[in-house]
């Protein structure tokens, strides 16, 4: 794995080995591990219970300091306690929006992560939910008569206080300029575009984690069989995402071990452009420099931080994203310094 | 306190970890417990109303310890904690 320090290495062999995408291969040398940078890695990338799991199933599992055990074994168990609770908080409240009528459809979080083989290690944060134009009035409705209180946000979505996690109310299913092109929200096709464009959208702002593509790369596997593989590259062509998408693609083979079979193997040398991201900036950047400051500053200095980041990502963004690059560029400026409702955003 | 619903055990190079996380929301303890069975409380905050009965009785579900070894166990546990100030 060129370019990568060893301890990125070693976190991407126990993603493997806790995602069931291991090659079989060797163990390496545990010698001179930094397990500390390990540990951190990890924490960053809000992958912690993963690599507990992947540590925990090595046939001979290493030695590793009192410190980072304890850290590793903390954190995957708060993780999955989080989790059950956030899977059981959004499975009830999917079922009680069935029976009033109403057609969730649940994204991103508890969706995918039943595509993992523990699902309660993958870490949760929010619940997404999306709901058909048509309905969408209803669904706030729903949520107000619930005791819920829906505040809307930049982009067209709400958001509502909840415990263990919020609710995000989505009126778009993609994170796309819309196009009666992409498929139907709720299709095996339209999850893996959607996982897709939102690992994209971060990539060109603030920054993604690790945690993201493992969720693609376990929604690709968990979907196997049940989509076109043809169909889905035509599908990402007719999105101008060609370019994106065979980056994704081999950056999942090549990392965590899962090959989607809808490109050819590419040039592994320019898994570097996402590595670099990734490892800068953790779970959504939030670790990138200064930006723990910006997020925690006033509503302006968060908007104008996001805008910067966006602009540095000027050549990824154009070269992987296009235009929608410049569609997030021009309506991130309109929608959070212009103060117009439903306009997109980077929070 | 109920315990045994929200406990989660881990395993790791050797050591074992006792995770609670009480129904009723309040603050989530960990205990290591070493090869030996002898509990040394690591990163456990305030006992609060956290009791020995409770810890023998996750230990008894969870880790699989019979009543009378979880009995044993939990003794020593209340003689480490009053050796170390823990007790209220």
């Amino acid at each position: 794995m060129e370019g990568r320090r060893p301890s990125e290495i070693k976190v991407f062999l126990f993603l493997r080995t806790a995602l069931g995408t291991g090659r079989g291969e060797a163990a390496p040398s545990w010698e001179n591990t930094d397990w500390q940078e390990v540990a951190k890695i990890a924490r960053e990338q809000t992958v912690s219970a993963l690599v507990f799991a992947g540590l925990s199933s090595l046939p001979c599992p290493p030695d590793i300091p009192e410190d980072v055990s304890t850290s590793l074994m903390l954190d995957s168990g708060r993780t999955e306690h989080k989790s059950s609770l956030i899977a059981a908080q959004a499975s009830s409240l999917i079922e009680k929006m069935r029976s009033s009528g109403l057609s969730p459809i649940l994204m991103k979080g508890p969706a995918v992560a039943a595509y993992y083989p523990e699902p309660a290690f993958r870490a949760g944060g929010d619940i997404d939910i999306y709901f058909r134009e048509e309905e969408f009035s209803e669904a706030l409705k729903f949520l107000k008569d619930s005791g819920f209180n829906p505040e809307p946000g930049p982009d067209g979505s709400y958001v509502c206080k909840a415990s263990p996690a919020s609710l995000d109310i989505h009126p778009r299913y993609f994170d796309l300029r819309p196009s009666p092109l992409l498929p139907s929200p709720g299709s095996p096709e339209a999850e893996i575009l959607m996982l897709s464009s939102h690992i994209l959208k971060h990539a060109m702002g603030p920054g993604v984690g690790l945690r993201q593509i493992c969720d693609m790369a376990m929604a690709l596997r968990g979907l196997e069989g049940k989509y076109d593989k043809q169909g889905m590259a035509s599908i990402f062509k007719a999105a101008g995402l060609t370019r994106w998408n065979r980056l994704l693609c081999d950056y999942i083979r090549e990392r965590l071990g899962v090959d989607a079979g809808i490109y050819p193997a590419g040039n592994r040398r320019r898994l570097g452009r996402l590595d670099r991201i990734i490892f800068s900036g953790g779970n959504f950047g939030h670790f990138a420099k200064g930006r723990s400051k910006a997020l925690s500053d006033n509503s302006l200095s968060r908007k104008t931080d996001t805008f910067l980041r966006l602009l540095g990502r000027l050549p990824f963004g154009l070269r992987y994203g296009g235009r929608e690059y410049l569609s997030y560029l021009s309506t991130l400026a309109k929608g959070n310094f212009g103060a117009e409702p439903g306009t997109n955003s980077l929070r | 306190m109920r315990l045994i619903p929200g406990c989660i055990l881990r395993e790791l190079s050797g050591r074992h970890m006792l995770m609670v996380y009480p129904e009723d929301g309040s603050e989530a303890y960990a205990l290591e417990v070493n090869g030996s069975f002898a509990f040394l409380v690591k990163t456990a905050k305030a006992l609060g109303d956290f009791s020995a009965e409770d810890l023998g009785s996750a230990l008894e579900t969870e880790y699989g310890l019979s009543p009378a070894e979880a009995s044993e166990e939990t003794d020593k546990a209340l003689a480490i904690w009053k050796e170390e100030g823990l007790l209220k």
